[in-house]
């Protein structure tokens, strides 16, 4: 019994801290488009309720380089349904949009160069064998890391989509606390199994709380155990929070629309640089407003990369 | 050829559009992408269905500085094929490792004492309990020596168990004077004194008049009360009064009349060591291989009714498990995936209690028999010694799996092909010292109900009832299966899918390694008599090494899932399958007499002699083993395998509509029906050794065991033990299900399910079947069946903290406010049908499982409460010798309802991005809602009616608290 704690103890002991932060002075906000339309001259800003000046803000209009990674590892069935809607939905995006390929199994991989050359993002695509363990939160940071400096160094808009159908089963990091002693009836602690998964997405929420990149994903199939409706949501937090979207396909019909739609909202997204001034906390929230709109957007921010 | 040209100028125009567009965007893209609208149908599509937008105006340095960035930074971390090494990083062990270490606590201090404990009169409870381990996983890197950082996983679990418990039995117990003969006080469930008469005493009546029923103004036999009823202690079985000094006397009185009067607190002791390993391993781009081990050790002892070597509170129970599995996925190109699995898995149980041998010597039992404490058994009482007092068994299982997946057009399958091999070997002698019966016959009026008494004829040493079991070998049990199957997915339209399973699997029958393999064949001539039905031997006489045949079935599923005007927020499934299940190997040695010796000793008349009388000692076995003569298996209950290897069929259909609802709401409503038809069951619900139930009307002849032999179809047994494998037992279910999920609104998610479900069968409930030449008049609801079902769970991460909507610190008090989360799950269901008994079974033998009289025009739910939760006077004992015509399960009567609440209360205190400390208080039945305990469902006679009959005597549950903490990193 004690073991658990003295290995706890001298983890803690050898944990450094928190890193330093360095001055931030640009804050760039992730918002879905709105039905109206949103104005670009129109942004209003408020961090943790004080106004802050609109840098400038990017729009379907302007260029954005989109990340798309495949997280694909289990059915078939499913994965060429969802390789084929992709081939025919990425021709419909606007030349603007570049697309990069990657995927997440065993570290994030390139497996095409941001490019506006479609037939060779769909080539590439469509020769993607699905295999391997499932990558999405394991790859989700470094994705998103990729996405901000790309979003700094340039002028455009910059998005992570996930075409995943992982099941927190197949993930290679146990989220799932499976029974290791079969014999042991009394055990209550598995009465609530999604706690690894909450731990795990609380984490990653964190970690994407820094980042200016949205994250949206296409999940292949909809699982109805506990442990996966609990990462499910974990997804679609991790998407809203970060200014994103997700979506579920319940049969393998919904491909193409979940596809279409989620392709969509990420290609007409906006990203909206803020001033950020002198800030003294690690942490804000901010107010997105377009006209007298306010936008669902990301809200919570942790500052100081 | 002019067409190809043409087609060939179409496909490099479209090619030019794609690639040239970006590039010229602001100057040459708004004229071509205006050639290409008027060129290619496709995009004109593309175009219309996007917003309307000022046209593009990015600069193409931009998008051109972002790609650079991209190919820079995805160099530099190693994300590319022309990455570089990482000089720095190469052959450091953990990094990129995760995992966590645990600590999960629980002490009775922080508990609720339990509603029965309290009941009782106790004051606390006892539960010692740690649950510690760590799980850690990452990339394989052994410095200077292998860098798998890109191809090599691993992923280690452990996990142990530390426990000591307190669990609490109510049983009822001899009163002291009983243990020295004197039943003055014993009184029947009416509370009138019950007579106990004296064996000695019994002799004809010679005024008895055959053509009358048996009754007290009619009797066969007579036979004198006891003086006092109490048996003189001249009369006193020495071997029973040797085991009688080793029986708990009385500690408790929940009653009624002396009932319920022994609670048991019993400490356990506990402990298990678990660890699971995975290895996954890509050697190149398109192959995997992944290996996984797992193994676990433990103990687990078993409660201890009373603190002397006759206890018959179980055995103590070593375990073990081990689990290996390699598979290796060769992805053939991107529609192609071929994977091959191979699987073993070996449980192993030991069951033992030490410190006991030489048992038996304490009393002085003689005769074959091991040194462990025989079995006594006295109606309701609270028996002595153990079955199985020491047994070993392992199972070894072997799995050899290939799968292939492919898509064909808008056909996408997949084949899948098994082969399986199980080991089963087991050592169960069940009664090595003997298992002794004793009921109230011996010492009742003969004929007459509600006189005599189990413990007063054990005090004689009068069992009604005898069997020894002798086992020399292990049996080692072996079975192969093998599958092969195919299941598609047809794509129809955007909206409308098809899938289609189908298999073929064939299970070769049940051998002995050995050959140490026997059942009777009912069609084998019995030396003895000349009868039908003899005992076979595997691999003899011509006989091959298994009874039942090889079996090949098909296997079949549909299923449809549709979007209705493809609309991707509504689905509609709807299902059907048709499955068979697989003859099992069991964990027994069922099936090996001959080979295992279980000689029975009946009573010629229960009522006037018995089987054995204890102080005699159990006679040698008259024959050596292995006895491979036919008739081995006569006058015992011979095990009978059924040969015609029907296996169970079952089929289930179902229909469920899902609709995505406005705020992230998930509504499901679902109907689904279940049979099965065929299924294994037990000797509880069949005896193809039955005597039919036309033959109630010998009545008190009944008791004569010859003459009862005679109306039996195989005379030369007394039944058969089918050991759950007879293929008789259907039921049917229906049910309906609504589903609500809220997903996430302000951190509060709910989901909550209600299902209304009937199902019906003709075999289920604890005490068996009362007619089993007639299954359709065993048609009512499963036992087991809860009608309506309720669950709802829900997580709510609390507004507080830093960037929250309360608390919103941003110094250190956020260390406090941050992080906080509560999860519950809440479960409410109804009761479970009630199956009512009578409390004598006077049908000479015939029915195991009488049901009650229903007495018309009462109604039985009448007035519930918790002391009358049914109207016991709704129903009535069956006169002698007849059926009960009562259900076997009640319509409407239904056992108190269940609900549990449980919560969960979490801080999270992160350390930094990748460390975090998280402390959980659970609540389990954390409002401490005792549940009641069943009411007393047996119906007394008129004469003496059971006063506790539709009573609630307690109830049960208690708050539990576990405390744990994990750091996370």
């Amino acid at each position: 019994m004690r073991l658990p704690v003295l290995l706890l103890a001298a983890a803690l002991a050898a944990n450094g801290g928190e890193s330093k932060r360095t001055a931030q002075t640009v804050l760039r906000v992730a918002a879905l488009d709105q039905d109206p339309p949103l104005d670009k001259a129109g942004f209003k800003a408020a961090l943790d309720g004080s106004p802050v000046t609109v840098l400038r803000a990017r729009g379907p209009e302007d260029g954005m380089i989109l990340i798309l990674v495949l997280d694909l590892t289990g059915d078939v069935s499913l994965v060429d349904a969802a390789r084929r809607a992709l081939a025919e939905a990425l021709p419909r995006l606007p030349g603007h949009i570049w697309l990069t390929v990657m995927k997440s199994q065993d570290l994030l991989q390139v497996l095409a160069d941001p490019t506006p050359d479609r037939p060779k993002i769909i080539e590439t695509i469509l020769a993607y064998g699905a295999t391997g363990k499932a990558g999405l939160l394991g790859t989700l940071e470094t994705a998103a890391k990729l996405g901000d400096s790309m979003n700094r160094r340039a002028n455009v808009r910059v998005a992570v989509l996930y075409l995943t159908d992982s099941n927190i089963y197949n993930y290679r990091e146990d989220f799932t606390n499976p029974v290791i002693n079969s014999s042991d009836s009394r055990d209550l602690s598995r009465r609530f199994p999604e706690q690894l998964i909450r731990e795990k997405i609380k984490k990653l929420s964190e970690a994407m709380s820094s980042s200016e990149t949205p994250f949206f994903f296409v999940h292949l199939s909809y699982f109805s155990d506990p442990i996966n409706e609990a990462y499910q949501r974990g997804l679609l937090q991790l998407a809203g929070d970060s200014g994103g979207v997700g979506a579920f396909c319940r049969s393998p019909g919904e491909i193409p629309a979940s596809l279409e739609k989620v392709l969509g909202a990420a290609a007409s997204h906006w990203s909206v640089a803020l001033e950020l001034g002198r800030v003294k906390s690690r942490t804000a929230t901010v107010t997105l407003m377009n006209g007298d709109r306010e936008i669902p957007c990301h809200t919570r921010f942790s500052l100081g990369r | 050829m002019k067409r190809w040209l043409q087609f060939r100028r179409f496909r490099q125009f479209r090619t030019i559009t794609w690639d040239a567009l970006p590039l010229y965007t602001g100057v040459m893209a708004w004229p071509l992408a205006r050639i290409s609208v008027l060129l290619v149908p496709a995009v004109i599509d593309c175009a219309a269905q996007q917003p309307r937008r000022p046209q593009p105006s990015v600069p193409p340095s931009e998008l051109e500085r972002a790609a650079e960035e991209f190919k820079t930074l995805t160099r530099e971390l190693g994300l590319r094929p022309d990455s570089p090494p990482k000089q720095n990083k190469r052959g450091s062990p953990g990094t990129g490792w995760h995992g966590r270490i645990f600590e999960n606590f629980r002490n009775d201090l922080l508990d609720a004492v339990p509603h029965d404990v309290v009941q009782r009169g106790g004051t606390r409870n006892l539960l010692r309990r740690n649950q510690f381990g760590f799980n850690v996983g990452g990339p394989v890197v052994i410095p200077r020596l292998y860098d798998g950082s890109s191809a090599t996983f691993f992923n280690i679990s452990y996990e142990g168990v530390r426990e000591r418990i307190g669990r609490s039995y109510l049983r009822t117990v001899a009163i002291a004077p009983e243990h020295s003969g004197d039943f003055a006080r014993t009184v029947d469930s009416a509370g009138n004194r019950l007579p106990i008469y004296d064996p000695l005493s019994t002799r004809l009546n010679t005024g008895f008049d055959p053509s009358l029923p048996v009754s007290t103004q009619n009797l066969e036999h007579r036979r004198d009360p006891f003086a006092a009823n109490t048996i003189p202690p001249t009369r006193l079985d020495p071997v029973a009064l040797r085991a009688t000094a080793l029986y708990p006397l009385p500690n408790a009185n929940a009653g009624p009349f002396f009932r319920n009067n022994y609670f048991v607190f019993s400490p356990e002791t506990n402990h298990a060591d678990g660890m699971i390993l995975k290895l996954d391993h890509a050697p190149a781009a398109r192959h995997r291989l992944t290996a996984n081990m797992s193994f676990t050790d433990g103990l687990a002892k078993a409660p201890r009714y009373f603190s002397t070597v006759a206890d018959s509170g179980g055995s103590d129970r070593k375990f073990s498990a081990r689990r290996a599995a390699a598979d290796w996925t060769f992805t053939r190109n991107a529609s192609t995936v071929n994977a091959l699995t191979f699987e073993a898995r070996s449980d192993r149980s030991e069951s033992s209690r030490p410190g006991e041998e030489g048992a038996r010597d304490a009393i002085e039992l003689r005769g074959p028999l091991s040194k462990a404490f025989p079995v006594f058994r006295f109606g309701d009482y609270l028996g002595m010694g153990r079955t199985n007092p020491t047994a070993v068994s392992s199972h070894n299982y072997y799995y050899l799996t290939e799968g292939l997946s492919f898509r064909l057009g808008k056909h996408r399958s997949r084949f899948v092909s098994q082969l399986r091999r199980y080991l089963v070997n087991a050592y169960l002698p069940q009664y090595p010292s003997g298992h002794f019966s004793f009921g109230p016959s011996l010492t009742s009026l003969p004929g007459i109900v509600n006189t005599g008494h189990s413990f007063a004829s054990f005090l004689l040493g009068l069992s009604e009832a005898a069997e020894v079991t002798k086992v020399d070998h292990p049996s080692y049990w072996r079975g192969s299966f093998g599958s092969v199957g195919v299941r598609d997915n047809y794509e129809y339209s955007r909206g409308l899918n098809f899938s289609f399973a189908f298999s073929i699997e064939a299970s070769l029958p049940r051998t002995e390694k050995y050959n140490r393999f026997s059942t009777v064949d009912l069609s084998a001539i019995n030396p003895a008599g000349g009868r039908a039905g003899a005992l076979v031997f595997a691999n003899r006489n011509g006989r091959g090494r298994a009874f039942q045949p090889a079996v090949v079935r098909p296997e079949t599923s549909f299923g449809l899932a549709w979007n209705p005007r493809d609309d991707p927020k509504s689905v509609v499934r709807l299902s059907y399958g048709l499955s068979f299940s697989s003859i099992p190997i069991y964990t027994a040695q069922w099936g090996t007499q001959g080979f295992v010796g279980t000689p029975a000793f009946i009573s010629t008349n229960i009522q006037l002699q018995p089987a054995i009388v204890l102080g005699n000692g159990i006679p040698p076995i008259p024959r050596a083993l292995p006895d491979l003569r036919p008739d081995a298996a006569n006058l015992t209950v011979a095990d009978l395998v059924d040969p015609s290897g029907t296996v169970p069929m079952y089929q289930s259909a179902g229909l469920s509509f899902e609709r995505e609802l406005p705020s992230q709401i998930i509504l499901a409503v679902s109907l689904g029906h279940s049979r099965g038809q065929r299924m294994f069951i037990s000797n509880s619900a069949v005896n193809p050794n039955a005597i039919p139930l036309s033959n109630l009307a010998y009545r008190d002849e009944l008791n004569t065991e010859a003459f009862r032999r005679t109306l039996r179809p195989y005379p030369q047994y007394q039944r058969f033990d089918v050991y759950s494998s007879w293929p008789a037992a259907n039921y049917k279910r229906n049910s309906c299900a609504l589903r609500v999920e809220k997903r996430s609104a302000s951190g509060l998610t709910l989901n909550a399910t209600y299902e209304f479900s009937k199902q019906m069968d003709d075999y289920s409930g604890p005490y068996g079947v009362q007619d089993f030449y007639n299954k359709k008049n065993e048609w009512s609801l499963t036992s087991s069946n809860d009608p309506r079902r309720l669950s709802l769970s829900f997580v709510y991460e609390l507004p507080l903290g830093s960037s929250r909507a309360l608390l919103a610190f941003n110094d250190w008090r956020r260390y406090i406010v941050d992080g906080w989360s509560i999860s519950g799950i809440t479960s409410v269901q109804s009761g479970e049908p009630l199956a009512l008994r009578p409390q004598f079974n006077n049908t000479g033998g015939l029915i195991d499982a009488l049901r009650v009289n229903v007495v018309p025009g009462i109604d039985p739910a009448a007035d519930r409460t918790p002391d009358h939760w049914f109207n016991p006077a709704a129903f009535e004992q069956p006169p002698d010798f007849t059926l009960g015509n009562g259900p076997r399960t009640h319509p409407q009567l239904l056992s108190p309802g269940n609900q549990n609440h449980d919560l969960s209360v979490t801080k999270r205190i992160a350390l930094s991005a990748e460390r975090a400390v998280e402390v959980t208080a659970t609540g389990f039945n954390f409002t401490n809602t005792g549940n009641w305990a069943d009411p007393d469902p047996v119906i007394g006679p008129a004469s003496a009616p059971n006063i506790n009959a539709g009573r609630i005597i307690g109830s049960r549950g208690g708050r539990v608290i576990q405390l744990g903490m994990r750091f996370s990193f």
